[in-house]
């Protein structure tokens, strides 16, 4: 995978147009930076432990090529279908950089699949450092001034389409993998 | 809350239908040989004097099938040559007699020959075979007393040809002539992997032209829009061709197309070892697949691990090649019917040996795995995964 790939389908992945209406660095940029340092070592864990998670698994890289895809690809749909995140309570205080920040809105599955194929079948570094670029990019949005929700919405289902078509190369590529 | 209750569902769920463990016995070299030498002592021990196999059995019911396909009988012979190349002599006396079967049926015509038997088409994929099986012999015994009639089969499939690399699957005794528009799933590549050979043994007589010619037909998606296939086949005698050609000999479409067929088989194996046939396994990845096509599987890809070994482009992926080869191997090892479970039956001669598909086995099931397994044998003892 190439570095652009690797940025885009990270990108489409956290979607941070979709996250800006509840994660908003302007008001709580401490809470914001701190859901992003977790996010950062979470993931930096799985690109690490890559490797030992599929053994445990007993799944080869080339067949977590294909789930990667597959989950991308569902959530990517969902995405387009409903741009929109519904349900997320935010609450005072510094648990908010836990829950909902880091999780659920940063750390998804299609972000945790996507971690672990990188670390499992490319350099650890670079997919750590491809992380925190990307996590760079959602804090630099999320300071961005909410308005015109319609606008963003469309950026969402924009990227939503994205990792669909980020999914399905992933999808090509696990089945020509040897 | 509820975040963490979807999180647990969806991880369930994708684990159990998405990415399943891919379970991989252990198994050393030995055992596999072992394993492939139990499948040639089915045939051989299934095999009656004119050179046929038994074509199917099934042991629910203890009823033999009495079909028979020659197609698969040449298949067949070559497996049992490919036995004999690697050591196992006593396969050499079988499979000249399956040989024998085959060119009982040889008829002349124009300035080649062609193999008619039980007044049937000839087939194109028969040929082929016959054509590898007489290479193979040629090669372990040096006998040359053949060759003219090699020649003669080549030009047989030669003259089958069209001018975009298609080969008509059947040519009819009762007109004389090929039957127009009818093209074989896999007796294309049966063909072309014939050429190759050819072009092996008899180098500078013009095989090669017309193996690429094919090879290039098969590779470009020509055979697709042409015989109205949905995508390009996984033809594992397709794999035995690229395997068998001199790496120099295949520019870069071809190389891709074997990187391509590479793939495929390799996802067909890791499914296969996805496949444990528990109810729930078999609701999302069905049941273990019939031998043979997982066989097929296996052989391309250790055709394809062959190439790999003489052509750089290709080189990164050996050990790859033998992972899913070896894991394979450990997977039909276990499958296959040992003597203890072949004593406890009615017929233990039509079980030792064999793998089966639900109930049911035939001769191609053997032929395939036994191929398929020889080659992880190799890849095994080449590179330590």
């Amino acid at each position: 995978m190439s570095g652009w790939f690797v940025f885009l389908a990270l990108l489409a992945a956290i979607n941070p147009p979709r996250l800006r209406p509840h994660l908003d660095a302007r008001t709580r940029p401490a809470h914001a930076l701190a859901a992003v340092a977790i996010v950062l070592v979470v993931g930096a864990l799985l690109v690490v432990f890559a490797d030992g998670i599929l053994d445990g698994l007993e799944i080869t890289p080339e067949t977590w090529h294909i789930g990667a895809g597959a989950v991308g690809a569902l959530v990517g749909a969902r995405v387009v279908v409903a741009p929109a995140l519904r349900g997320i309570e935010i609450p005072d205080g510094w648990a908010v950089a836990v829950a909902p920040f880091a999780f659920p809105l940063l750390i998804t599955p299609q972000l945790v699949v996507l971690m672990i194929l990188l670390g499992a079948t490319g350099s650890s570094p670079a997919a750590i450092g491809w992380l925190a670029t990307v996590l760079a990019v959602t804090v630099g949005v999320s300071v961005v001034r909410y308005q015109r929700p319609g606008v963003w919405l469309a950026a969402a289902g924009s990227l939503g389409a994205l990792l669909v078509i980020l999914s399905v190369a992933l999808v090509v590529a696990g089945i020509r993998d040897v | 809350m509820r975040h963490a209750a979807v999180w647990i569902i969806g991880a369930a769920l994708f684990r159990v239908a998405v990415v399943p463990a891919e379970v991989c016995p252990a198994v050393d070299p030995d055992s596999v040989h072992t394993a492939a030498v139990a499948a040639g002592d089915w045939l051989v021990r299934n095999q009656d004097e004119t050179g046929r196999f038994l074509y199917g059995y099934d042991r629910s019911t203890s009823q033999v099938n009495p079909d028979y396909n020659i197609v698969r009988h040449a298949g067949a012979t070559n497996s049992l040559y490919q036995l004999a190349a690697v050591g196992e002599a006593g396969f050499l006396e079988p499979a000249d007699r399956a040989l024998g079967y085959l060119l009982d049926g040889a008829v002349d015509h124009d300035d080649w020959t062609t193999i008619v038997l039980d007044g049937r088409k000839a087939r194109l994929g028969t040929v082929g075979f016959t054509v590898v099986a007489l290479i193979q012999r040629r090669a372990l015994t040096g006998d040359t007393g053949y060759d003219e009639l090699i020649r003669a089969l080549g030009r047989f499939i030669v003259a089958q040809q069209e001018p975009d690399g298609s080969i008509r699957a059947f040519w009819d005794p009762a007109t004389g002539g090929p039957t127009p528009g009818e093209y074989g799933k896999f007796a294309t590549g049966e063909a072309v992997w014939a050429l190759v050979e050819l072009d092996n043994t008899f180098p500078g007589e013009g095989w090669w032209e017309a193996a690429e010619l094919t090879l290039h037909y098969l590779a470009d998606g020509s055979r697709v829009r042409k015989e109205g296939h949905r995508a390009r086949l996984p033809d594992h005698w397709a794999a035995y061709a690229l395997g068998a050609a001199a790496p120099d000999r295949l520019d870069d479409e071809l190389t891709d197309y074997a990187q391509r067929l590479a793939g495929y088989f390799s996802m067909r194996l890791r499914l296969e070892a996805q496949r444990t046939g528990t109810p729930l396994n078999v609701a999302v990845r069905a049941y273990p697949g019939p031998p043979s096509g997982v066989g097929t599987a296996a052989e391309g890809l250790a055709a394809l691990y062959r190439l790999a070994g003489d052509d750089p482009r290709l080189a990164t992926l050996r050990p790859d090649m033998t992972e899913r080869l070896a894991c394979n191997a450990g997977l039909m090892v276990e499958r296959q019917v040992g003597s203890s479970e072949a004593s406890a039956a009615g017929d233990p001669g039509k079980l030792e040996g064999a793998w089966f598909y639900r109930s049911y086995t035939q001769v191609d099931d053997q032929q395939h795995v036994l191929s398929g397994l020889l080659g992880a044998e190799q890849a095994m003892r080449e590179i330590d995964i």
